[in-house]
């Protein structure tokens, strides 16, 4: 199998690691975002088929 | 996946991701973020264009830049190379839009197709069911198989 071959099968991919990125990471970049997410937590919560298992 | 997918960069702890979208407009630089949420282990997936000039993310701009099947591909290698380094994490990815949610279903379902990785759960109506292809959910909940 020709490497570009192995490398298009890969199901992780492979991420060159760029410095100027680091400056995102501790950013709230999509604030709208995650205030819907921290609602879903507060008003859903964590999926019973997911947390039951955990808890088992 | 065997889907052609772009080039992916990362920040030093894959929190943020940087692809270059090249497409009928041109070349557009994309930015994937997962963001903390209140609860550890969970985190919030959202995806932006990349103001070259400003340096801003918009995460409500509609590209259109003839690329999609490839760009949410890339989105979704994103979630594998985070999944790899954070692998109790769960993912959450609302759909705020129409438009967004369209396309977290059309990745998705993609995404489940191709491989057999990731279980996903879809949000609708205050409850959380497994995901179907044929319904709208509000927001997607993904995490690694054991």
């Amino acid at each position: 199998m020709k490497i570009k071959e192995i490398l298009k099968d890969r199901k992780i991919p492979i991420v060159t690691i760029k410095k100027e990125l680091n400056q995102y990471d501790d950013k709230t970049l999509f604030p709208v975002k995650l205030e819907k997410a921290n609602e879903m937590l507060k008003n859903i919560g964590l999926p019973k088929q997911w947390t039951k298992a955990k808890s088992e | 996946m065997k889907l052609p997918k772009y080039p992916l960069s990362s920040s030093d702890k894959m929190m943020t991701f940087e692809f270059i979208s090249e497409g009928n407009k041109g070349v557009i630089y994309k930015i994937v973020k997962y963001q903390p949420t209140n609860l550890k282990g969970l985190f919030n997936l959202d995806f932006g264009d990349k103001d070259m000039e400003t340096g801003e993310i918009d995460d409500n701009i509609i590209s259109n830049n003839g690329d999609i099947e490839k760009v949410l591909t890339t989105v979704v290698a994103t979630i594998y190379a985070f999944t790899d380094k954070y692998p109790n994490s769960w993912i959450y990815a609302p759909g705020i839009t129409n438009v967004r949610i369209r396309l977290y279903r059309m990745g998705i379902s993609r995404f489940l197709t191709e491989t057999k990785d990731f279980e996903v759960l879809g949000e609708q109506e205050d409850d959380w069911e497994e995901f179907n292809l044929n319904v709208e959910y509000e927001g997607f909940l993904v995490r690694r198989k054991k």
